[in-house]
């Protein structure tokens, strides 16, 4: 009865609110908090990381720990959503940075990996080609547009939301995201069944 | 660019909320010059998912939380609402203040004392009796022939 109650409590929290209970260590907080991103986050990690699932597991989780280890870290005047996706985004740039992650992985293995568990028969190998190339294709621009392309158009973050996370102007984003259309369209012209 | 910009992203806007008028739609075509048709790679993302169970991910977590916080999430509970729940008010009613245990095994050393005190000895009994109105042990009282009782 309690547990219900206090888990009802949580849940009916906005993020912000979640954040300072987690500061207070409430565990139901931090559960909620994560059922709301975990998906999300890991599919961010998973697309940016050119579709490596053990490495974006382990960003999952050190992204998590960084709410743990120092909740204060987080303004909770601000909106959480921006700040989180800030940081996310920032530990795939450092990621990048260091490893040069592009001339490193290996494409192949972890795109054959993708494509094999994503297979249904219900899709079309064109479909399943087109999905392949367009995240190859993803993968290639820079860290901000791609970045900008999945908040938005995987997670329908508003223009707004893309720059406070992203720390540009909301032109800026435009600019990145129609930029990202027009290479990705570019780039995945075969597909295009008007052209 | 700019304007065009906003622009564009307004029209997306009403195309993805099916808001869109005719001309608009016209304008949207136009905008859309060189980008992939019926927004192809927009509704890929969209509808994009990725099917893994993390599980561990989880666990570890939690054992992270445990070590830092604890794991008493009673308190946590309390300390999160200000409000204390209905079993604990109970539990701290019932709480003793102070160590009844060992209160308890102090009385019982006093219980056992006063029960192995000694009994009172035989002088103290004889004094009782001396002093009791109810004698009647042999007469010592002497009297003598020319006692004025007599």
């Amino acid at each position: 009865m309690i547990t219900t109650k206090n888990t009802l409590e949580v849940t009916t929290q906005n993020d912000e609110q979640l954040m300072v209970s987690i500061a207070n260590g409430n565990k139901k907080a931090f559960d909620a908090l994560y059922a709301r991103y975990e998906k999300k986050m890991f599919y961010f990690f998973f697309r940016k990381l050119n579709n490596n699932q053990e490495k974006s597991e382990d960003f999952l989780h050190d992204l998590f720990m960084k709410i743990i280890e120092k909740p204060e870290a987080f303004d909770t005047s601000k909106a959480f959503s921006p700040w989180f996706y800030s940081v996310a985004h920032n530990m795939v740039k450092n990621e990048y940075k260091k490893m040069e992650v592009r001339k490193i992985m290996d494409t192949e293995s972890d795109t054959t990996r993708i494509v094999n568990r994503e297979l249904d028969p219900m899709h079309s190998a064109e479909e399943q080609l087109f999905k392949q190339r367009l995240f190859e294709e993803l993968s290639h621009l820079n860290q901000d547009s791609s970045t900008a392309f999945i908040m938005k158009y995987h997670e329908g973050y508003s223009i707004e939301e893309i720059a406070k996370a992203l720390n540009i102007k909301e032109g800026t984003v435009k600019s990145k995201l129609f930029y990202a259309k027009q290479v990705l369209s570019e780039k995945l012209e075969m597909f295009n069944p008007k052209n | 660019m700019d304007k065009n910009l906003d622009r564009y992203f307004e029209l997306e806007e009403k195309v993805f909320t099916d808001t869109i008028s005719r001309v608009e739609m016209d304008e949207w075509k136009t905008l859309n010059e060189g980008i992939m048709n019926d927004n192809r790679i927009e509704n890929t993302l969209r509808n994009d998912d990725v099917n893994s169970t993390r599980l561990h991910v989880k666990i570890k977590l939690d054992a992270a939380f445990e070590e830092k916080f604890g794991s008493d999430n009673q308190f946590n509970d309390v300390h999160q609402n200000n409000v204390i729940p209905f079993p604990g008010k109970i539990r701290q009613l019932l709480a003793p203040p102070i160590n009844w245990a060992a209160i308890a095994s102090i009385a019982a050393v006093f219980v056992v004392l006063f029960m192995l005190r000694p009994g009172p000895s035989f002088q103290e009994n004889t004094v009782l009796i001396a002093d009791s109105s109810l004698h009647y042990g042999p007469d010592t009282t002497s009297f003598s022939q020319d006692s004025i009782l007599y």
